[in-house]
């Protein structure tokens, strides 16, 4: 058993408005969607797959559980245990979906706590319970639940050859920062650093163009994170992985994660907020999607996919009405990933991929679907031979069950300086 | 002619120029809508130590210069000078700067990536 976090929460003396204040903060939860109210216990049983890639409609109820847990232990003293110890299976973007709403709820708790005075200390306690698989402690260690000495107890079997490095936290930007306090900037500079020093556990570093490129694409993504937001806040998080080794070696791989969220409306709620106003480009996109519904009957999306998958297009945007430029961010982010982090082994499962996971939509790009420059146009190609008429992929595309209340961005790409040697020609 | 230095209107905590509504703001302080009624030649200077020069930033900065002056004359008008020496970093730079271009001229003649569903 490892005690995670110990969170020193003050009982109140106003209860009857700190009462109101935390029903309020309930009811803001539960509008958003976040919540399971059915919920009763202060234990999550996170199932053996905690992915929103391969099982996103339970990964996501589990994150509502965990949301619901922690509202039931407010006053009470009460431990909460989020069991992963039969989960075989985790993915970074689920576990930093459930990190920062963990973090975002408390932090209002304890605002809360804080404006109707203390009387006396009462504790939240997380308790985290590992899972007997390295590769999930391992993604459990990255993203902060779980310290990196404690990922190899207990363990059935070694099922990784990845070793957490380190993370670089959870960063969160404000839409009103503008102008000279912008942190936008700030965080993409420090993300693209953060990259730079992955890189450097491989033997490389980024020249100052390729700082440049990755500044940009970052700095792209973040931007629309912060367009699209509705709520005010975007967040964004990176952890590292590599592989042990005993032997200094070329060979060895090096696994990057980062993750943009933003709450909110999904792409496509977004797009239609503004259809009045931006009509023009509204129906050229809708004739094509019911163009494509009509000509391919039992297709497995609907609207909403396939308007997501326009959307991704180069220039296409919800808020091209007001500014006839908008709509060049995702294109230049998924390019520059996966042009960095290129480096595969089917074998060992280290498969790079974007994943943009919005309302109930499930996006997967890879190198199979990258942009491709059509004249002066990148274009995000969702078919695998690049030449069908129908460009668009089950195993790229996917209707959600559930649906996520904003958008997430996630992108898992691969480092090998043996790699980087062919690729750039030798050592840098 | 009028010139500036670019770094003044960046935020002090990065290096890097990003977001349209930044690029909007500094336009704004530019007063480049006035400018762009002139004849003059106007020298934006991107400083040395720029990482980024984001295609937002840029068209938040000078797409509607653009859009009125068109390409050419806007080139001839706007002179963007990178102060940079590394080779790597000025290329990089020019490449947002083209991409900036690209994605102006894509808006201008109404082109969009929608031709990938079909």
């Amino acid at each position: 058993m490892i005690e995670n976090t110990h969170l020193n929460l003050n009982l109140y003396v106003d209860f009857k408005n700190f009462n109101l204040k935390i029903k309020a903060l309930f009811a803001r939860w539960k509008d958003a969607d976040v919540i399971d109210k059915e919920f009763q216990s202060n234990e999550i049983k996170f199932p053996r797959d905690f992915c929103f890639q391969t099982n996103f409609e339970r990964s996501l109820d589990k994150v509502k559980q965990a949301n619901t847990a922690i509202f039931n232990s407010i006053g009470k003293s009460n431990d909460i245990t989020f069991d992963f110890s039969i989960c075989k299976k985790v993915d970074s973007a689920a576990l930093v979906f459930l990190q920062v709403m963990r973090l975002e709820l408390m932090k209002d708790i304890r605002r809360l706590y804080r404006k109707f005075h203390k009387e006396e200390d009462k504790n939240i306690t997380f308790i985290i319970l590992p899972s007997k698989s390295a590769e999930v402690n391992r993604l459990l260690c990255v993203t902060g639940f779980m310290k990196k000495a404690d990922v190899y107890t207990g363990l059935v079997e070694i099922d990784s050859m990845l070793s957490p490095i380190n993370n670089i936290g959870y960063l969160k930007g404000n839409k009103s920062n503008s102008g000279k306090s912008d942190v936008k900037g700030q965080f993409t500079d420090r993300i693209v650093k953060y990259l730079d020093s992955c890189l450097n556990h491989h033997g490389y570093e980024f020249t100052g163009g390729e700082i440049v490129n990755m500044t940009t694409a970052v700095g792209e993504i973040l931007g629309n994170a912060e367009d699209h937001c509705k709520f005010g806040q975007w967040y964004i998080s990176a952890n590292f992985s590599k592989e042990a080794v005993k032997k200094k070696t070329d060979k060895f791989v090096g696994e990057m994660n980062l993750t943009v969220l933003n709450f909110g409306d999904s792409i496509y709620e977004g797009y239609l907020s503004t259809k009045d106003k931006n009509h023009v480009q509204y129906n050229h996109v809708n004739n094509l999607v019911e163009d494509i519904i009509v000509k391919n009957p039992g297709l497995e999306f609907d609207k909403e996919q396939l308007f997501t998958v326009a959307i991704m297009q180069d220039t296409i945007s919800r808020l091209r009405f007001e500014d006839d430029t908008r709509g060049t961010g995702t294109v230049t982010f998924v390019k520059s990933f996966l042009e960095i982090g290129d480096y595969k082994d089917s074998e060992k499962g280290y498969l790079p991929i974007i994943s943009i996971i919005s309302g109930k939509t499930y996006l997967i790009l890879d190198h199979n679907c990258s942009p491709v420059k059509k004249g002066s146009i990148f274009k995000v190609i969702l078919d695998k031979e690049l030449n069908k008429s129908v460009s668009v992929d089950t195993a790229y595309l996917r209707r959600l069950g559930s649906k996520l209340p904003g958008t997430l961005i996630g992108a898992k790409i691969y480092f090998n300086k043996e790699h980087f040697d062919v690729k750039y020609g030798g050592e840098s | 002619m009028s010139e500036f230095n670019l770094k003044e209107f960046r935020p002090s905590n990065s290096t890097s120029f990003i977001g349209r509504t930044q690029g909007e703001e500094v336009r704004k302080k530019l007063s480049l809508e006035e400018l762009d009624n002139d004849d003059s030649e106007v020298v934006l200077k991107i400083p040395a130590d720029t990482t980024s020069f984001n295609p937002s930033f840029f068209l938040g900065l000078l797409y509607k210069s653009i859009k009125k002056l068109g390409v050419e004359r806007f080139r001839e008008k706007y002179k963007l000078q990178i102060e940079a020496t590394d080779p790597s970093v000025i290329s990089a730079i020019n490449g947002n700067l083209e991409d900036g271009f690209r994605n102006a001229r894509n808006s201008m003649d109404n082109k969009d990536g929608l031709t990938a569903f079909g």
